[in-house]
């Protein structure tokens, strides 16, 4: 049902903000009738026309909305500028959507004067057809918060004079950048290792997927967009080994390979494949890559690193970042052994962007124990496992300390 | 990114830490506006970031179940651990984008003119594998 229904938003929200205008009052709108057919139509069964039940019921949710508004403003009353509900003319349900509109919707949601908080709520909420309620348990907010950061998004989208319709030309590339962090930021909120009451997270992977695949429908010839499907799937086959029956962490090197997901592997390596041969390249096609080889080697051991670590340097030129070499560092102890590695890392001791987190540390201690430096690599196992914020994390630090105590 | 803003209170201190204005209590003022946290937290609100906000009562109400002797097991005794020093008085659960922000909303809080506020992030449940 929840699947029905959230193919069906950005189409019946598409309508709406076309018919009326307001983005801000239609959204609403089609919330309320979301929730409304989510009551219903498990009792009642689904309507033959769902988008037109949906159409109907959301704009008389926008009439009442209005009416009220402008009765409490005392303003001359507006609504006769509406078309009445019943004479709404909907698409029969066999009709193909308007995937402009998803598209459309998307782009608004994900309006650069939003911050990304907000910007990922509104978008699980308009496009994804996510209740408020849903997106606070995936995210572990309470749901006013939800609301607030809708609202929030709703009137700076609104401040900013952004219309219905998609970007110029010359911003698109731009502002399709932004769409694609808020998707991926969507799935790696739920990507983080699940531990037991976390249960609802895994939703956010699916709408994520479910939005960058459609996405990927609206715009094939984007290398970029293909790129960050295919690393979300690479990156999504390996969930069901990388935690243990207690959510504790399982490292990559030590995962069960059979557990993984072959249908996700195959559709990502052969996504990424005819991306990196036809568009020009990009850093989610580059990641896709690196999580590409991970997959496709049968044993840990048999990971290509040479490759990998080409990769990494190409990431490294088109995107700077500490934490890319970070991972450049491992692949280079990979190939040319710990301290070349730990070579690499030394400059990043000063870099305060990592300095402070855990994650430096974590790789420092890695490396420190490929090396055989057993006493450091505990110390800085242990400095990692300090620094960690995250409760799974911090275990799986305890246990290297562990060991090597 | 969550944070948990501790706030401190001296035991000297006669208004609330949580509730101060700016550094002096609404009596000493004499006007009738909101008291600064409050447009803060109404701020915080409104752009998503506060999860919880809570103010504790004076610690004259404090109890303290300590462990003395395992044999024993826990014993109840009036007031805080800590005796005649600092003690928290409440605390701020914000979710923003970065420390530097939370670091920003503590700097604001009227408290921060006065007394310590530490910045704590939150253990989060979920991580990545390394």
């Amino acid at each position: 049902m929840n699947d029905v229904l959230a193919g069906l938003a950005p189409r019946v929200l598409g309508a709406l903000v076309r018919r009326h205008g307001s983005f801000d009052a239609c959204e609403d709108a089609v919330q309320e009738a979301l929730v409304a057919a989510a009551v219903q139509w498990p009792q009642e069964g689904v309507p033959d026309n769902p988008v037109g039940w949906l159409i109907r019921v959301a704009t008389r949710r926008l009439v009442d909305a209005r009416r009220s508004e402008t009765a409490r403003q005392q303003r001359e009353v507006t609504v006769a500028a509406l078309t009445p509900a019943d004479q709404m003319h909907a698409p029969p349900a066999d009709a193909p959507g308007s995937p402009d509109d998803t598209l459309t919707l998307l782009f608004l949601c994900c309006h650069p004067a939003v911050s990304p908080l907000s910007q990922a709520a509104l978008t699980l909420r308009a496009v994804g057809g996510l209740t408020t309620a849903q997106i606070a348990r995936a995210f572990l907010v309470p749901e006013a918060t939800v609301s607030r950061r809708i609202t929030r998004a709703k009137q700076r989208i609104k401040a900013a004079g952004s219309e219905f319709r998609l970007p110029p030309e010359g911003e698109l590339e731009d502002r399709l950048a932004v769409v694609l962090q808020v998707l991926y930021l969507i799935f790696n909120e739920g990507y983080a290792a699940t531990t037991g009451a976390e249960l609802n997270r895994p939703e956010l992977i699916t709408e994520a997927v479910r939005l960058t695949r459609e996405l990927h429908r609206l715009l094939p010839g984007n290398g970029e967009v293909t790129g960050l499907l295919a690393l979300m799937l690479l990156t999504e086959a390996r969930r069901p080994a990388r935690s243990g029956p207690d959510g504790s962490l399982i490292p990559l090197g030590e995962q069960d390979r059979s557990r993984w997901n072959r249908d996700y592997i195959d559709e990502g390596v052969k996504l990424i494949t005819g991306a990196l041969s036809s568009a020009p390249l990009g850093v989610y096609q580059l990641q896709a890559a690196i999580a590409a080889v991970h997959d496709e080697a049968a044993r840990a051991e048999d990971t290509d690193w040479p490759q990998i670590l080409v990769l990494y340097r190409l990431l490294a030129r088109i995107w700077p970042n500490p934490v890319v070499q970070l991972n450049e560092a491992i692949a280079v102890a990979m190939v040319h052994g710990p301290h070349a590695g730990l070579a690499v890392l030394e400059p990043l001791v000063d870099d305060a962007r990592v300095a402070d987190g855990h994650r430096l540390h974590a790789v420092r201690a890695h490396l420190l124990e490929m090396a055989g430096e057993h006493d450091a690599a505990r110390d800085t196992y242990e400095l990692a496992a300090r620094r960690a914020t995250s409760l799974p994390e911090r275990r799986y630090l305890e246990r290297r300390v562990a060991r090597l105590s | 990114m969550r944070f948990v803003l501790v706030v401190y209170g001296d035991p000297g201190a006669w208004v609330h830490p949580m509730f101060l204005r700016g550094g002096r209590s609404a009596a000493d003022s004499g006007e009738d506006r909101p008291p600064p946290v409050e447009s803060l937290l109404h701020e915080l609100a409104e752009s998503g970031e506060l999860i919880d906000a809570t103010a504790l009562a004076d610690p004259i109400n404090t109890t303290t179940l300590q462990t003395k002797d395992a044999a024993d097991g826990p014993q109840l005794v009036e007031g805080s651990v800590e005796s005649g020093g600092r003690y928290v008085a409440g605390f701020f659960v914000v979710d923003c984008e970065s420390h530097a922000r939370a670091v920003e909303i503590g700097r604001r809080l009227p408290v921060a003119g006065s007394q310590a506020v530490e910045i704590r992030p939150v253990l989060g449940l979920s991580g990545w594998e390394m």
